[in-house]
């Protein structure tokens, strides 16, 4: 039998093949490791910055101001040329940009929470206490979030794989960067995967391909 | 309409459909340039499956009848040719839409 035409399942599939390339996994899991090692260099080396101040500050900054650019720019050289390029509705663009504002405003937040940490030593001792806990929830929120905005539904189990690797971490008194590290070692292996996936089904088409 | 005979007046809304957009590959075409703002030839081979010679045999059937129009655009400094559906080819997808529709929703069982 055949299945109704339904105009949203068509948006909805158009934008997901656009995104199946792995290339927003690749670059949180990338991100998350940056921060892992960054974090490692300061457990190594305590210099001039307080460790709070890094673990509230790194993976923010180093999501928000380097990855969206290597992002853009291997959607460019990777998925335009093979999938090609398209413009999505106006309400997808919303959501886009609702995605985008979210991360713009973590990073504020985080700045804050992360000023406010230097100056009040009860606020570092309640971060430091829970800080696992904030993250996993924290985290769960934002990926929950994305995933909703997005449609990408592999963002909600990276969200509970972060709440739970995160309070358990807390509970088992396991180091805070080692969750850190799962995790960006999760993302990155998806997005390898989804990027191997995404490259067999779609190679890149050159105009003598598809000329007749 | 002076027509006596009910079956008389549904035969007109079957004649009246519009066959440039009833045609499998074309309707495919404009479903998924309703529902876009605009694509690439690229991209509507990947998400239609037709080929680059069926697209563009279809394209200019398309543009011709003024549903869609052809441009070259420079989308950061790279050069793309974008096809998006114009006032008049959305205007007659939906009156195809509520056509079909309406023509479905009439027909009783036999």
């Amino acid at each position: 039998m055949t299945k109704p035409i339904s105009l949203k399942a068509v948006e909805r599939k158009a934008y997901l093949s656009y995104h199946k390339d792995g290339l927003v996994d690749i670059c949180l899991g990338l991100a998350l490791l940056t921060s892992f090692i960054g974090f490692i260099v300061v457990a190594l080396y305590p210099t001039i910055f307080a460790d709070v101040f890094w673990i509230i500050m790194t993976a923010p900054i180093s999501v928000i101001w380097i990855w969206p650019f290597i992002y853009m720019g291997a959607k460019k050289s990777i998925t335009i040329p093979r999938l090609g390029y398209a413009e999505f509705s106006p309400k997808r663009t919303k959501k886009t940009r609702g995605i985008i504002a979210l991360f713009f405003i973590i990073n504020f937040v985080s700045l804050f929470v992360g000023f406010y940490a230097l100056v009040s030593r009860e606020f570092t001792l309640f971060l430091v206490a829970h800080f696992l806990v904030i993250l996993g929830l924290v985290g769960l929120l934002l990926f929950g979030l994305v995933a909703y905005l997005s449609d990408f539904q592999r963002f909600y189990v990276y969200g509970g794989l972060t709440a739970i690797t995160f309070i358990l971490s807390y509970y088992l008194n396991i180091a805070f960067y080692i969750p850190i590290l799962s995790l960006g070692t999760v993302l990155l292996v998806a997005g390898i995967v989804l990027l191997v996936q995404f490259l067999r089904q779609y190679p890149k088409v050159e105009i003598g391909d598809v000329a007749e | 309409m002076t027509g006596s005979n009910p079956s008389d007046q549904e035969l007109p809304s079957v004649q009246d459909i519009d066959r440039l957009i009833h045609e499998p590959a074309r309707l495919t075409i404009l479903i998924h340039l309703y529902v876009l703002k605009s694509a690439d030839y690229v991209f509507l081979t990947q998400q239609t499956g037709l080929t680059w010679g069926n697209l563009s045999a279809h394209l200019a059937k398309l543009e011709e009848a003024g549903y869609i129009k052809i441009e070259k655009k420079f989308v950061d400094r790279r050069p793309y040719t974008l096809v998006h559906l114009t006032e008049q080819g959305r205007a007659a997808f939906r009156a195809y839409q509520r056509q079909m529709k309406h023509l479905f929703e009439e027909l009783d069982e036999f």
